[in-house]
């Protein structure tokens, strides 16, 4: 029953995965690129000291990216539920609702986790042909941040895809904006290392939004 | 989780909705040490466009006001080229010879701001040549990295220097170089007259001076006096080539180290906190004008040039603004995670505030009334009015606003 619903949430994501995959890569390259072409023009040391005096990661064009990818695969995945009243359907397999809800989620967050991986392999894999591993580091530090925008965005789409009064998906929507805006308040590099624990938890705890959307349904909250 | 968010959310929004609906600020006065008068003279813009030019007394009242020709003659050191212009510029002071060219080499400027040293910093270091073979400074080449040995790296093709490193690792033994590093100063650019390098403090508070000086490693211990442990460093490479830069130990105090046998003398400027002040120095002919604000307050310390004995003092504390007294009423904390003092992103509470309880109690007892007419359990109502008597506000909106 597993491998089924997770071949459900496949099928319904499979082809905004790899749009998302094709667009972060291309994006990831393109970063690549502009560095490339800095170095070409003024060399490979300009591109240190502007990254070590001016504080420039040159991977800022990738900013509001994992957040758009996780917004686009939450809608991909709940917003057919709801639309096509599939979920109550999908209540009706024989399986237990947490799990279900669980490998929905489980699902969407590999996904996303798949596309963010291969975008910091493209980064990570070239920066270090021309920098060192403490240059590396910060950079993938720097993104850490917008990643968790990302997961927090597809939590908080999958929440308000499932919940059925408009009321709430409005406060859930806001709550949304609340807490992506505050993965891209400090513009410093690696200024989000010291709330990279506080992000972990608050992901998981976004994880149970769904699972109080999808009990209100049950419930018979709907508008 | 909901609620929690929602009192998350709030608490972060609304004290700063409020904030940029009241702004409250200050702007600090201009302050110099008028060798003239030998007395601070305080240029202070007021409310209506007006400036406000007074000399203090020790307690820092006004003692005379003066207009601007007033002040210029007071400041010769600042507005020299209006007395030139009028021709009233004195040819002595203090027994000093007064020049523009003498007035110009003599005056440097400093600054600390709290933001440049509470962040991330990349451990790389950049390196350049201290004597470059034609003479003008030339941008960095290489980097260093200091984990448990010196590393220099090529930047051109991200490979190690083991030549370089190892003659640098070995200077870093002699001189007793504890690792970790625990700060360190160096202005990477080639638009200064000189370079002087690093000033490194390492993991027992001792401090040192390191350049690299064609190609090979120049490193010196700088004597502290007594047991101090240096804090933070700052290098300076002015034209005048007296001081090479400005140092704190662990208990807040403050010297100036002269580039000539690394003399160190501690400034008579009282505890200072570079991680949470901000620190200025006007340093011309005749004084130095020492400024140290935060939030609070601003001081100021004028030091003679030649022995940096104590001029004066002036001290100025900002208060506590209507908007901000409002506040404390309205919200009994303030969740933020930006600050200007950093650049750090992570959860605080501020301005945390008993007064708000007032409040609190009339949200509290609003919470139960509207959870008892909805016909909610008795535990539940005492449980969210409890939370209510805490977070105030901000947890009254969500639980009234949440039906189940």
């Amino acid at each position: 029953m597993d491998k089924a619903i997770i071949m459900k949430e496949w099928l319904k994501t499979r082809l905004v995965f790899f749009a998302c995959l094709a667009v972060t890569l291309a994006v990831g390259g393109y970063a690549v690129i502009m560095m490339n072409r800095l170095i070409q023009l003024k060399g490979v040391e300009h591109l240190w000291l502007i990254m070590l005096l001016k504080d420039n990661s040159f991977v800022d064009v990738l900013k509001y990216l994992p957040l758009a990818v996780g917004i686009a695969v939450g809608v991909a995945q709940m917003a057919p539920e709801m639309a096509q009243k599939r979920l109550k359907l999908t209540l009706h397999l024989p399986c237990g609702h947490g799990r279900l809800v669980g490998l929905m989620l489980a699902t969407g967050l590999v996904e996303l986790g798949a596309v963010f991986a291969a975008q910091t392999a493209v980064i990570a894999v070239w920066d270090f042909t021309i920098l060192p591993p403490e240059l590396v580091g910060r950079v993938v530090l720097t993104m850490l941040p917008w990643y968790f925008a990302g997961f927090a965005g597809y939590l908080f789409v999958s929440a308000i895809c499932l919940e059925g009064t408009r009321s709430r998906r409005v406060m859930l929507g806001l709550l949304g904006v609340a807490v992506a805006m505050a993965c891209f308040l400090q513009p410093a590099m690696e200024a989000y290392n010291g709330m990279i624990p506080f992000m972990l938890i608050l992901t998981v705890g976004l994880l149970s939004l769904s699972y109080g959307s999808i009990a209100r349904f049950r419930e018979g909250r709907q508008d | 989780m909901l609620i929690a968010l929602g009192v998350m959310v709030l608490s972060w929004f609304l004290p700063w909705l409020y904030s940029m609906v009241f702004p409250s600020g200050v702007s600090d006065p201009f302050v110099a040490w008028s060798p003239v008068s030998d007395c601070f003279i305080v240029s202070d813009n007021s409310a209506e466009g007006k400036t406000r030019i007074c000399s203090v007394d020790a307690l820092g009242r006004p003692v005379r006001e003066y207009t601007k020709e007033e002040r210029d003659s007071l400041l010769p050191q600042i507005y020299f080229n209006q007395l030139m212009a009028r021709e009233t510029l004195p040819d002595s002071l203090k027994g000093k010879e007064v020049t523009i060219a003498g007035l110009k080499h003599g005056q440097w400027v400093f600054s600390s701001l709290p933001r440049d040293i509470n962040r991330v910093m990349p451990e790389v270091y950049l390196i350049m040549e201290s004597m470059p073979p034609r003479l003008d400074l030339e941008d960095a080449s290489e980097v260093f990295t200091l984990h448990d040995r010196v590393e220099f790296t090529d930047m051109a093709t991200n490979r190690v220097n083991r030549r370089r490193s190892q003659r640098f690792d070995e200077v870093f033994r002699e001189r007793g170089f504890e690792y970790p590093l625990h700060s360190w100063s160096a202005n990477v650019t080639t638009r200064k007259p000189r370079d002087e390098g690093y000033l490194l403090v390492d993991a027992s508070g001792t401090a040192f001076h390191m350049k690299m000086q064609a190609g090979r490693p120049y490193m010196e211990r700088i004597p502290g006096p007594g047991s101090v442990e240096f804090d933070r460093v700052f290098v300076m490479e002015n034209p005048e080539t007296r001081h090479l830069g400005l140092m704190t130990d662990t208990e807040g105090r403050m010297y100036v180290l002269e580039r000539e046998g690394y003399r160190l003398t501690e400034l008579p400027v009282g505890r200072v906190d570079p991680r949470r002040e901000r620190i200025s120095v006007v340093k011309n002919l005749f004084n130095w004008v020492v400024k140290l604000s935060d939030g609070e307050g601003a001081r100021w310390y004028a030091l003679d040039s030649d022995d940096y004995s104590l001029l004066g003092a002036y001290e100025l504390s900002y208060g506590v603004s209507r908007a901000r007294r409002v506040a404390a009423w309205l919200f009994p904390f303030r969740l933020t995670f930006t600050d200007t003092a950093d650049c750090l992103a992570s959860p605080r509470i501020i301005n945390v505030s008993a007064r708000a309880l007032y409040l609190n109690v009339v949200l509290a007892a609003a919470l139960a009334f509207i959870m008892a007419g909805r016909r909610e359990r008795r535990a539940t109502v005492a449980s969210c009015s409890a939370l209510t008597l805490i977070f105030g506000m901000f947890s009254f909106i969500p639980m009234a606003l949440i039906k189940d």
